[in-house]
C-alpha cells in the first residue's frame, strides 16, 4: 500500500473505512475502501466478495464506478484488504444537499436529463449482465466535482440473478426507494425493483426531495399509494395474494403533472411507466434508454464522460 | 443471459486445450502423469461433492457446481506440489458458498472433513481446519482474481429440452449436467455449448434423436461436439476404471498426490 498516501477519511461503513488517496507515482486520486478480514471466523467478508466479483464483471461500464485493483496486506499484524476505486468527489445525495434541497432549487432540465441517462445506462449494464443492484439511492451514485458525470456505485447487496433458486433476503432497499411488491412481500423479485428505485431517484432529482420519505413498511406503502393510487387486481395482477397484502385505504391516482409541473410531456410519461405497478409491464431499463425523454439529450457526449481512460 | 456471457468475465477467462497441456508443469516434473492430474482432480470434485451432501440442508448443487470450476480454474495455474488439492478443494467449496449467497461457516465445512475421515469414507484425507480454510481463501481469491460469478448452464439446458418437447430426458441430462463439472468443459467452453453438449450426451443414453433441438440453438455445432468428447472421455475413463473399487481408488489418487506431496 506504499504507493498510496492516504488523504483524509471520506466515509465508514458496516465493514471498515473509506478514504481518499493519491497514487504517489501518478498523482491520481482514488477511494481505498478498506476491509478487515475476521481470519479467526469467517474470513473475506460476503458482501466484499460479490461486490468485487460483480464489479470484476461490471466494471466496463463507464456508468459503473471503476474498480482499479484489490490489494491484500497485513496492518498492525492483521489481513486486511484494500479495494481501490477511482475517485468521485461526491455521491448525488450530497450533490443536491449543497445546490440546495426542495423544488425551489431546480437542477437545470439538461443536467438532470444527462443524470438519469447515466443512472438507466448503468442500470441497464447491470441487468444485462445478469445483475440487480438492490439498493439504488441517491447515496450509492456517484458524482464528480462538476456534476456531469455519474457513476453507479455500492454493490455489496448486488446478485447475480441468473437462477432464482432460493427466494431472496428482505429488507435490503433503502425504504423510501423500495419497489412495491418488496414491501409487499413477493419473495421472488425481478430487475424491476431496481427501475422503481430509479423511478424514486428521477422524481427526487426533479424536486429536490425525497418523493416517498416513508419511516415504516406501512408508512410507505401509504405514500406509494396516496399519489399512485391503492392498486387492485385491474391494476396489478395477482397484488391481492401478495403475502402482506391487507385491506388499504382507498386513493385514486393523483395526475403527476401536478407533482411536477416543470417536468415535460416525455419525463412524465417515462416516471409515470417506471413507476407501473406490476413488475411485469414495468419499463426495464433497456426500454427507459431509448424512451422519447431522451431524444434530445447529446448522447455522443454523455456516453463519452469518464473521469479516467477506460483502461488504466 | 447468453448474450451477457459473451462479455463476461467467465468467457474471458475460457482457455483454449494448448493452455491446458501446459498446466501442472511442476507436478509432471516429479513423475505425475496427465491422466494421474486427471484422476486426482475427480476424486477431489466427489470429495468435495460430498462434502456438500453431508450438509444437505445448507449447500446447493448450484454451489457444488460453482466450486468444481474454482478448483480447476486454481489448478490451471498452481501445481499439486504448491498447494494441496485434498484441502483446496474444501476452501473452495467454501468460497462458492459465499459467492453463492449461501454462507456456511467455515467450521461446518471442518466438521465435516472430520467426519468423511472418522467414518472411512476418505480414509486418505485428512481434516482440515479453520485456519487453512480461511488462508487458501485469499490464495484462491488472489488465483482467480475475484472473477467468481460462474454462469448456469441449466436453465438454458431446461428450456432448450422444454421448447423441443423432449422433457422425457430432463433427469438424465440433468445428471450429464452434473457430471460435467468432473471434466475439463466449463474451463474450454461457454454454459451454452455445454447446455446442448449435455442434451446431447443425454440423447445417445436414451437413444432419442435430439439433433433437431441443437441444430436450431444459437450455438457452435463444433463447440458442443467438443463438449460432447469431453464427456465421453469422462465416462470411458469411469468404464475402465469401473474394476477399481472406491477404495482401490482412492489409494490410487492417494498414490498419485504423495508422489507430489511426499508421504
Amino acid at each position: 500500500m506504499d504507493q498510496y498516501e492516504k488523504l483524509e477519511k471520506i466515509g465508514e461503513g458496516t465493514y471498515g473505512k473509506v478514504y481518499k488517496a493519491r497514487e504517489k507515482n501518478t498523482g491520481r486520486l482514488v477511494a481505498l475502501k478498506k476491509t478487515r478480514l475476521e481470519m479467526e471466523k469467517e474470513g473475506v467478508p460476503s458482501t466484499t466478495l460479490r461486490e468485487v466479483s460483480l464489479l470484476q464483471m461490471l466494471s466496463t461500464s463507464n456508468h459503473i464506478v471503476k474498480l482499479l485493483c484489490v490489494e491484500h496486506v497485513q496492518e498492525n499484524k492483521k489481513p486486511v484488504l484494500y479495494l481501490v476505486f477511482e475517485y468521485l468527489s461526491t455521491d448525488l445525495k450530497k450533490f443536491m444537499d449543497r445546490t440546495g434541497r426542495g423544488p425551489a432549487n431546480r437542477l437545470p432540465d439538461g443536467l438532470v436529463k444527462s443524470f438519469m441517462y447515466q443512472l438507466i445506462k448503468g442500470v441497464a449494464h447491470c441487468h444485462k449482465h445478469g445483475v440487480m443492484h438492490r439498493d439504488l439511492k441517491p447515496q450509492n451514485l456517484l458524482v464528480d466535482e462538476d456534476g456531469e458525470c455519474l457513476k453507479i456505485a455500492d454493490l455489496g447487496l448486488g446478485r447475480a440473478f441468473s437462477i432464482p433458486i432460493k427466494t431472496y433476503t428482505h429488507e435490503i432497499v433503502t425504504l423510501w426507494y423500495r419497489a412495491p411488491e418488496v414491501l409487499l412481500g413477493c419473495s421472488m423479485y425481478s430487475p424491476a425493483v431496481d427501475m422503481w428505485s430509479v423511478a424514486c431517484i428521477f422524481a427526487e432529482i426533479v424536486r429536490k426531495e425525497p418523493l416517498l420519505p416513508g419511516d415504516s413498511e406501512w408508512q410507505q406503502l401509504l405514500h406509494i399509494f396516496k399519489l399512485l393510487g391503492t392498486p387492485n387486481e385491474e391494476t396489478w395482477p395477482g397484488v391481492t395474494k401478495l403475502k402482506d397484502w391487507h385491506a388499504f385505504p382507498q386513493w385514486a391516482p393523483q395526475d403527476l403533472r401536478t407533482t411536477f409541473p416543470h417536468l415535460d410531456i416525455h419525463g412524465i410519461n417515462l416516471m409515470q411507466r417506471m413507476f407501473a405497478y406490476d413488475p411485469i409491464t414495468r419499463l426495464s431499463a433497456k426500454e427507459a434508454i431509448a424512451h422519447p425523454y431522451f431524444d434530445d439529450l447529446d448522447k455522443v457526449t454523455v456516453d463519452a464522460y469518464d473521469t479516467i481512460p477506460a483502461h488504466y | 443471459m447468453a448474450t451477457s456471457f459473451e462479455e463476461s468475465s467467465h468467457r474471458r477467462l475460457l482457455v483454449t486445450r494448448a493452455d491446458l497441456c501446459a498446466t501442472h508443469r511442476l507436478d509432471r516434473s516429479k513423475g505425475l502423469l496427465q491422466s494421474e492430474i486427471e484422476s486426482v482432480k475427480i476424486f477431489l470434485i466427489r470429495y468435495l461433492t460430498d462434502i456438500a451432501k453431508e450438509s444437505s440442508t445448507y449447500i446447493r448443487c448450484r454451489v457444488v457446481s460453482t466450486a468444481s470450476v474454482y478448483f480447476k480454474r486454481f489448478y490451471l495455474v498452481k501445481n499439486f506440489s504448491e498447494f494441496d488439492p485434498r484441502a483446496v478443494a474444501p476452501a473452495c467449496l467454501y468460497l462458492a458458498c459465499k459467492a453463492e449467497e449461501c454462507q456456511v461457516q467455515a467450521k461446518l465445512i471442518v466438521h465435516i472433513t472430520h467426519k468423511l475421515y472418522a467414518n472411512g469414507k476418505y480414509p486418505f484425507i485428512a481434516p482440515i481446519d479453520i485456519k487453512q480454510i480461511l488462508d487458501l481463501e485469499l490464495a484462491i481469491l488472489e488465483v482467480l482474481d475475484f472473477n467468481l460469478i460462474i454462469y448456469s448452464a441449466a436453465a438454458e439446458m431446461m428450456q432448450a429440452l422444454q421448447d423441443a418437447k423432449l422433457e422425457g430426458l430432463a433427469r438424465t441430462a440433468w445428471g450429464v449436467l452434473n457430471d460435467s463439472f468432473l471434466t475439463n468443459a466449463w474451463l474450454l467452453h461457454s454454459p451454452s455449448a455445454i447446455a446442448f453438449g449435455c442434451i446431447v450426451m443425454a440423447g445417445m443414453i436414451a437413444q432419442q434423436d435430439v439433433l433437431a433441438c441443437v441444430q436450431e440453438a444459437d450455438v457452435s455445432m463444433n463447440e458442443v461436439c467438443n463438449v460432447n468428447g469431453e464427456l465421453l472421455r469422462l465416462y470411458s475413463q469411469e468404464l475402465n476404471g469401473s474394476s477399481m473399487t472406491d477404495e482401490a481408488w482412492h489409494a490410487a489418487c492417494h498414490r498419485y498426490i504423495c508422489m507430489v506431496r511426499g508421504w
